[in-house]
């Protein structure tokens, strides 16, 4: 990961566009999720 | 970098003002549910900075900020993670919001006004230059706004300064599945819708 992090994990991915009031054909095209990640700064 | 940065803001003055107008991503509550948050962290918190919430994940879900903590949300818009993070840590800690959208900053200092949380700060910036010195935070939240930056090198190279040695990330935001072509790339509208 960029810039020196350490431990990076992604812990969570979801179609977070589902329901949305306006859709994107583009969000379906790309595959488009929500993710949470984290990581840490070196001790 | 200018003209998409105002084309974002013009499109979050949106969710500021007229949150209900309907968006191509969820918005208030029904992204709150979406995303996992609990209705415990929102007790109390004013209606006005939930409606405008338009997070793509929940930063918390990995972990809530502790008592006495230093948190910086990344593109805190109306306020709502950076209200959660101020409460938990309390008043030994310190809480600060950076958005660069005016209509932002006003509904989250008038949500902060509300709840009279002196742990809480909104500041106005950039993800790529943040108003934070070197080293000062313990934990950086984000929840959609990474992905808005075209120099994403510069932001996470600001997030490493403004940790201190240990500190944490937490961020929600978004993937793609498959490569994004050069010519959607140059699309200012897939950048901010």
């Amino acid at each position: 990961m960029a810039a020196g992090f350490e431990g990076f994990e992604i812990t969570w991915r979801k179609n977070v566009f589902d329901g949305a009031a306006l859709p994107r054909k583009e969000v379906t095209y790309f595959g488009t999720r929500g993710v949470n990640f984290r990581a840490k700064k070196p001790d | 970098m200018k003209i998409l940065r105002d084309e974002i803001s013009r499109e979050y003055t949106e969710v500021a003002t007229v949150p209900a107008r309907g968006y191509h991503f969820n918005t208030g509550r029904a992204a709150l549910a979406m995303n996992g948050y609990q209705q415990d962290w929102l007790e109390g918190i004013p209606e006005s900075v939930i409606v405008s919430f338009s997070g793509m994940g929940n930063p918390f879900a990995m972990g809530m900020p502790v008592d006495g903590e230093y948190v910086v949300d990344i593109g805190s818009v109306a306020g709502l993670d950076a209200t959660i993070a101020a409460r938990v840590v309390g008043p030994a800690g310190h809480a600060v919001g950076v958005d660069m959208t005016q209509a932002m900053l006003d509904k989250a200092d008038a949500g902060k006004a509300e709840m009279g949380l002196d742990q809480l700060e909104f500041r106005h910036g950039f993800a790529e230059s943040l108003p934070v010195s070197n080293g000062w935070a313990d934990l950086v939240i984000s929840n959609g706004v990474v992905n808005l930056s075209p120099d994403k090198d510069r932001v996470f190279k600001e997030i490493f300064r403004v940790l201190r040695p240990g500190g944490r990330i937490q961020i929600a935001d978004i993937t793609v599945d498959k490569e994004i072509p050069e010519g959607a790339k140059r699309d200012i509208d897939l950048w901010t819708n």
